[in-house]
């Protein structure tokens, strides 16, 4: 934490000033005249790669062209986002990436600005992935608050359903045969232990054949569980994936559970990757990494290494200059394709939709698998909702963040054929009396071991098929827009997005010569993938990546314990009473 | 007070966020705080996401801040709004050899004003009372910018130690403690730690 | 299941991240974690002080003991020194020993408490990060013991709060039946003694449904079971439907009906984890000595049998699904129920023992010794006549 003390000498002012009077624009030192390395924007990816690299020692100057960290995934009050949608429609620079951005706010007056952190690419943390090891090895999950996320509902013929995923769930429950039981669970054991040895042989033949036919072959699941599996618990952005994705993905939901807790994710409080993003730019500063926001780059001359902002200033450069696509210079020539589209439609309603949440919780998921809605969408539609409780609104409201990668018109209709259910569903739910279909005698089993239960969280569970709602939700912002990427939905970013700027002949001389892109935020819904980015640009730069974020903090708590002996771990299965035993 | 175990202590810990120009000795004053040591030439405290010190009030009450430096991101006015969330205290630092630091330590005040939450207690102060013979701002003036704006006002020295403690000491009593406790006891939020996970032998997972 | 996972790096078990990364790979091996040359020699010499003086504190702490010095300055030390290794048992000792000769002289109920409650936190803070070692909860235990001011409820909240980070610590289990004996020891009512064993039962099935892998829940479930058949609260006082059809059963004493409640319960468990030895320990258990002696020749016959017949099924599906391969806990259990099938006959002095369950009885020990050559002797002496 050391003061960069500023190059210039602090100058002489008139000692009478009013308070607080003339400080709106205060003079700033001018930016350092030489850097190794220069990013522009400050993303998630952009950020953890700032962290990486200045703890490894380079000098990074880090600058983004908004007023605001974050970038294309930014954390933006009511005011940034008009700001923002007004930029994106008139093409702005510093805002490519982006395009027809729609917004809705009824009653402007409703909406205190700084009460919302509205995300504009919402995701949630596995609690075993990449980024959340990242979050701790480089200490920035300190400034950031995590809380959990239990529910995936999956939305089949008009119901919303939650999947039995658990060991727990699955014993306790009344509505499944044992059969059934022992199937699902079977299949749960076999995506855990699909790598080992002996299931080589079986995963190589089944490998590219379409996960769906696999598991209701192999498992005899039913069509409606299978859904739950690919489009809930593996979050799969599109139909047809083959065995080896959805084993996987399914498999990064069960490893993730009881990490932290009894739940598979987790998301950052107040913002999502808006917030992540400002935790690793703090983590660069303090490895000494130089910050400026409002600053947009102009151009970069690769031949006297060079690189100018729109305000004239200029750095002189060692290493590489990396922009996110969102903060290419104007003409640029070099920026990489972003062939991939998402949709994405952010609401504020006026609920608190606490009915959707895990006791305790705040947010969920939902999920329309392919051909669930009216609009007959080819793809699912994937839907995070934050309730108050996560820091983005107020009480009693509630974000809708919906998302698809289906194009176009198309994608709209399907966004807005799932917001339609979405409130159908919330109406019926929050309406008072709890529902208005009577529970029969089938909708509640008396376990055999403790109490009743009603199956399959009937509250959630029952069709609102013909269902009229009493009142009606009010929206109190509506904000629609299309997002592009180079990343293929299930692909990783390639290496050939960076391969441009190492090309010998470029197609002119753009003001972006041998500048190296990132390439936008992923269509995932996790943060997976994100630091494979980031990793793959440092290697670019380093050479390697062998000491990315290696590194060890001098103050290790852990490390103040002092010695202590091998601990003495005894086994549980030592304490075996002799009559417990199971010897023949 | 009745916690389960029967203790009386009462400990809360509150956020502090540190605010001034660049080379007013910001991390300086944190460093003779929590280390209780001075340095001229200071290098980076390396990984340190932030520093911790705690505050005895009296016998049974501990306070503990939960220390933010800049890390220099305030040099071209780039502080990220994680920085201001949910700090409960800020010190905002001037030098008073250069006058100019007083007028850029009230931006920081107007930038607190907006950014942070209500209630949070400011602190104005004067550092480098070591170097009294250049000074240029007079306390008469700082202190009654601060009464004006109702911010609580010190002058201390961090290469001497002089009013560092006392400083913290007095913004540890303005600080809510009776209002955290309650928090902490109704908490129900899953806040996770992800520094804690459960300390198992065997890695489980859902089945 | 196996427990160990198979470790990977994290974020690579996605398939479609792993494919193009081809620089992850490029570079080979990852260097093993390095620190440059100053931080290193820094360490090192934090370390070396470290250790110095941990050293120093403890041979000083051993001496003290072995002079019998009880002193506040001697309980400072044992402070510290378990600061840096909980684990040091003979220290603990000490540290009783100080309190019992030193701290506690001369002091009144409430002073003492007092005292007590201090030490009961110090404990905590230990178990917090070592919270499977005997000493520590004994330390515990002891404290409790020597405190006639003991407050039990919080004993049981702070068992809770263990079981949230895991449900299956041993010494959890351990530590909350000595609470609830305890709580036990400190009633006058009969009834109120009862009602704390069932209180007990309906945890351990809340635990098992939790996670029916917990052996010490299914284990503290048949310690309970045998107690309550001694001695059980009114069923009428009991309000949840499922609750009461147990009580009733212990206050009928019916055994039989008893097993036919946990039939369904481990039906669904072997079905939900046909691997899980838990389970089937907790069915070995069900049908010993203690419950078929008790039911009438009729009532064995026929439970066994159905009990054999849901087995049979399982092992059947089981067999079918993992290309040919027995479930041994199936097999085991067959064997077992046909055994004490024989003993039913055997002590009913009847020898209609079917021909064809002796059939099976050999068909399927013989398929364990092929299955199981290490403990082929052990199970060449199981017969149905052998003790």
């Amino acid at each position: 934490m050391a003061e960069r003390r500023p190059s210039g000498i602090n100058s002489r002012r008139p000692s009478v000033i009013p308070y607080l009077a003339g400080i709106e624009k205060p003079v700033l030192p001018s930016i350092p005249s030489q850097c190794d390395v220069l990013i522009c924007g400050t993303g998630l990816v952009e950020s953890i790669l700032a962290a990486a690299l200045a703890w490894q020692g380079s000098r990074v100057l880090h600058v983004d062209a908004n007023p605001y960290y974050g970038d294309t995934c930014a954390t933006l009050t009511i005011e940034q986002i008009k700001a923002w949608c007004a930029s994106v429609n008139d093409g702005s620079s510093g805002f490519q990436g982006f395009s027809k951005a729609m917004l809705h706010i009824p009653y402007p007056h409703r909406l205190n600005s700084r009460d919302y952190g509205i995300d504009l690419s919402p995701r949630v943390l596995f609690a075993k992935s990449d980024l959340l090891s990242l979050l701790i090895n480089s200490r920035v999950y300190r400034y950031l608050e995590f809380q959990s996320l239990s529910n995936f509902h999956t939305f089949e013929n008009d119901t919303f359903g939650k999947m039995l995923s658990t060991k727990e769930e699955i014993f306790t429950d009344q509505s499944m045969t044992l059969a059934s039981k022992r199937q699902l669970m079977k299949m749960m054991k076999f995506v855990l232990e699909y790598d080992l040895p002996e299931n080589k042989e079986e995963l190589e033949t089944h490998m590219h054949e379409p996960f769906t036919d696999y598991v209701s072959n192999r498992f005899h699941l039913s069509s409606q569980q299978i859904n739950e599996l690919c489009y809930a618990l593996g979050l799969a952005p599109k139909p047809d994936i083959s065995t080896i994705q959805g084993l996987s993905r399914v498999r990064r939901y069960l490893v993730s559970f009881n990490i932290y807790g009894n739940f598979p994710t987790l998301y950052s409080k107040y913002g999502g990757p808006g917030e992540i993003s400002q935790g690793f730019c703090r983590s660069a500063a303090v490895a000494g990494a130089t910050y400026k926001l409002d600053c947009a780059l102009k151009s970069f001359d690769p031949d006297t290494k060079t690189a100018t902002f729109e305000d004239g200033s200029k750095v002189k450069i060692s290493e590489k200059v990396v922009c996110s696509p969102s903060q290419a210079p104007e003409g640029s020539r070099n920026v990489p394709e972003r062939n991939y589209e998402i949709t994405r439609l952010i609401t504020i309603v006026e609920k608190s939709c606490k009915e959707w949440f895990a006791e305790g919780e705040s947010a969920a998921l939902v999920v329309f698998p392919p051909k669930s809605l009216p609009s007959n969408n080819q793809f699912p539609v994937q839907s995070i909702i934050m309730g108050s409780g996560t820091g983005c609104c107020p009480k009693d409201q509630c974000v809708w963040y919906l998302s698809t990668i289906e194009q176009g018109e198309r994608g709209r209709r399907d966004l807005e054929s799932a917001l339609k259910k979405m409130e159908e569903s919330i109406l019926r739910e929050s309406e008072d009396g709890g529902f208005d279909v009577e529970l029969t005698e089938s909708d509640v089993a008396v376990q055999a071991n403790g109490g009743i239960s009603v199956i399959n969280s009937v509250k959630l569970g029952k069709s609102f098929k013909g269902f009229v709602p009493k009142e009606k939700l009010t929206y109190l912002l509506k904000l629609m827009f299309t997002q592009y990427t180079s990343v293929a939905p299930f692909g990783v970013v390639s290496n050939a997005v960076f391969e441009k700027a190492e090309e010998n002949d470029h197609p002119g001389n753009g003001p972006d010569l041998k500048v190296i892109y990132s390439s936008m935020p992923s269509t995932e819904i996790s943060y997976d993938g994100v630091v494979t980015e980031a990793r793959l640009l440092y290697s670019k730069i380093v050479g390697s990546d062998d000491d990315f974020f290696d590194v060890d903090f001098e103050d290790d708590e852990d490390y103040e314990h002092g010695p202590s002996s091998e601990s003495a771990i005894v086994d549980d299965a030592e304490e075996f009473q002799p009559e417990m035993a199971f010897e023949l | 007070m009745s916690s389960s175990l029967g203790s009386e202590h009462r400990f809360a810990q509150f956020k502090l966020v540190l605010l001034g120009e660049s080379a007013v000795g910001k991390s300086s004053i944190v460093q003779r705080f929590v280390k209780d040591s001075f340095s001229d030439f200071r290098e980076s405290t390396i990984g340190a996401a932030f520093l911790t010190q705690t505050v005895d009030l009296d016998a049974n009450t501990t306070v503990k801040f939960e220390i933010w430096d800049t890390a220099g991101q305030e040099r071209y006015r780039s502080l990220a709004s994680i920085y201001y969330r949910n700090a409960q205290a800020a010190l905002v630092v001037y030098d008073i050899t250069q006058e100019s630091s007083l007028d850029k330590a009230k931006y920081w005040i107007k930038e607190l004003q907006k950014q942070a939450r209500g209630g949070i207690i400011i602190a104005l102060v004067g550092n480098k009372t070591d170097l009294e013979q250049e000074r240029k701002v007079s306390s008469e003036e700082a202190e009654s910018f601060a009464k004006g704006l109702g911010l609580l006002y010190f002058e201390v020295s961090a290469k001497s130690g002089t009013g560092v403690r006392e400083c913290f000491k007095q913004i540890a009593l303005k600080m809510p403690i009776e209002d955290s406790l309650r928090k902490r006891r109704e908490r129900k939020s899953r806040t996770v730690d992800l520094n804690k996970r459960p300390s198992t032998n065997e890695q489980q997972c859902a089945c | 299941m196996p427990q160990s996972e198979p470790q990977r790096e994290s974020g690579a078990f996605l398939d479609g991240y792993r494919t193009e990364a081809g620089i992850l790979r490029e570079h080979g091996t990852k260097k093993s974690k390095k620190l440059s040359k100053e931080a290193m020699m820094l360490r090192m010499k934090k370390d070396a002080a470290n250790i110095r003086r941990y050293r120093k504190i403890s041979d000083d702490v051993l001496t003290m003991k072995e002079n019998n010095v009880y002193t506040e300055n001697a309980l400072k030390l044992t402070t510290q020194l378990l600061d840096w290794n909980p684990e040091f048992y003979s220290v603990w000792n000490y540290r009783r020993d100080i309190l019992t000769n030193y701290m506690f002289v001369g002091l009144d109920v409430e002073k003492k408490h007092k005292l007590l409650v201090g030490e009961l936190m110090f404990v905590l803070s230990k178990l917090k990060s070592f919270p499977k070692c005997y000493w520590i909860w004994n330390h515990r235990k002891w404290c409790l013991m020597n405190d006639e001011r003991a407050n039990w409820s919080a004993e049981m909240q702070l068992v809770a709060q263990f079981f949230e980070v895991d449900p299956r610590n041993f010494h959890v289990w351990q530590y909350r039946r000595f609470i609830v004996q305890c709580m036990k020891d400190g009633m006058v009512s009969e009834q109120g003694k009862d009602l704390l064993d069932f209180e007990e039962f309906a945890f351990t099935t809340k635990m098992i449904n939790k996670d029916i892998s917990n052996f010490s829940a299914w284990h503290n479930r048949s310690d309970l079971v045998v107690k309550l058949f001694a001695n059980s609260p009114e069923a009428s006082e009991e309000k949840e439907d499922s609750l009461r059809k147990y009580l009733e059963v212990f206050n009928r004493k019916s055994k039989k009906d008893f097993l036919e409640l946990e039939l369904n319960l481990f039906q669904n468990a072997i079905y939900t984890d046909p691997d899980d030895s838990s389970v089937w320990i907790y069915i070995r258990w069900l049908f010993g000595d203690y419950f078929l002696s008790d039911l009438s020749f009729k009532e064995s016959v026929d439970i066994i049998n159905r009990t054999y017949q849901v087995i049979s099924e399982l092992a059947q599906l089981e067999k079918e699904d993992n290309h040919g391969r027995d479930n041994q806990w199936c097999l085991k259990t067959q064997v077992y129920l046909l055994k004490q099938l024989y003993k039913v006959y055997k002590a009913e002095g009847t020898n209609d023992y079917p021909e064809d369950d002796a059939r099976q009885f050999l068909e399927k020990r013989n398929r364990l010794i092929e299955l199981d050559p290490m403990r082929a002797r052990r199970y060449t002496d199981f017969s149905l006549t052998s003790k």
